[in-house]
């Protein structure tokens, strides 16, 4: 349930609270198989939580860009949508 | 013929409920407490949550059914849960003795599920209507139970020593499970009308039950006749009576404790 760390048997898990949220990343399970990764996944995010999708994804199938290229290095933080309010010269 | 009301039943009836009742309390009452050993050093930490949610579902049955026992008494869950001595709780055999390991766990837990939800399922057809929600709510919940045994079953029996343990866990476990059907009370619960379904069928749909996952993964249940002892009649192991003080003992100290 910590971090995802690697291992084959890390299965990320999401979760959709109702039909128009997000399936956001909710954390992990370590489970030797996609059967109990499911089970694990609904006792351990969503057997207390109100939850309309639950899926689990084998960690090895995340396929990684690596360092993102000009990713957050154009200084360009005024384009970003939470707006000016760090921005010299500008007020919230 | 249906039940509403014991006031207006017949003796005969209400002891065989009575009795009937307290062998299923007792039952989710051992299997719980004993599920509780994994509680901490489960094989994995999200194995722990699972097993463990499985035994505070099994501890609440146990009190469920313990109420209904304490109604027909007119005394308290508290009491029969913590209160009686060993030879006096009706439950299972299959239940009591510490777990060797996983397997043995997966292997009692999942047959103790199906011949449970079997009974259910007969105690929700029998005469008594007022027990009808409380097996309903009981089986829905044991669905998960038996999903969780199941995947476990197929998992363990894809690996060679899992599959060894869980051959062996089978060969120790089956005898008992078969013997989990047997009257609790003097007379025949089913003929008193307590159960829908006699407990000779009862026995055969949850070998039927039971024998489909193990042979789905190629494993064939032993040929062997119910154990001659069965704990309905209150001969139970020295592993009983080791678990039941376990548990009185926050009981003991005076807290205020749920069954």
């Amino acid at each position: 349930m910590s971090e995802a760390t690697g291992g084959e048997n890390v299965y990320l898990v999401f979760r959709r609270q109702d039909a128009a949220a997000p399936l956001t990343e909710a954390g992990s399970v370590d489970a030797k198989n996609a059967e109990l990764a499911k089970i694990y996944a609904r006792e351990n995010y969503a057997r207390r939580k109100r939850t309309e999708e639950l899926v689990v994804v084998p960690k090895t199938a995340m396929e990684s860009l690596g360092e993102v290229p000009y990713g957050g290095t154009l200084e360009k933080e005024y384009r970003e949508n939470r707006g000016y309010e760090n921005v010299e010269g500008f007020t919230a | 013929m249906t039940v509403d009301n014991l006031e207006n039943a017949e003796e005969s009836f209400v002891n065989a409920l009575e009795a009937e009742l307290l062998a299923v309390a007792d039952d989710d009452h051992v299997m719980g407490n004993r599920l509780c050993d994994w509680t901490g050093v489960a094989p994995t930490v999200e194995e722990d949550v699972a097993i463990s949610n499985v035994a505070q579902d099994e501890l609440g049955h146990a009190e469920l059914f313990y109420d209904q026992v304490a109604e027909i008494r007119e005394g308290s869950s508290q009491e029969l849960a913590y209160e009686r001595s060993p030879e006096e709780y009706r439950n299972a055999r299959l239940l009591e003795a510490p777990f060797e390991d996983w397997a043995d766990t997966v292997v009692r837990h999942y047959c103790y599920d199906v011949a449970d939800a079997v009974r259910l399922r007969a105690l929700a057809d029998g005469e008594y209507e007022p027990i009808e929600g409380v097996a309903q709510k009981v089986l829905d919940e044991e669905a998960y139970h038996t999903e969780h045994g199941e995947v476990w079953i197929e998992t363990l029996a894809a690996d060679v020593e899992g599959r060894e343990r869980l051959v062996a866990a089978l060969e120790d476990a089956w005898a008992d499970a078969l013997a989990f059907f047997e009257p609790a009370g003097e007379v025949d619960p089913a003929e008193a009308g307590v159960y829908g379904r006699p407990l000779d069928a009862q026995r055969e749909a949850f070998v039927e039950r039971a024998g489909s996952t193990f042979e789905s993964v190629g494993l064939s249940v032993p040929d062997v006749d119910p154990a001659a002892e069965t704990g309905r009649e209150g001969a139970h192991s020295d592993d009983l009576e080791e678990l039941l003080a376990e548990t009185r003992e926050v009981y003991e100290q005076g807290v205020d404790v749920g069954a």
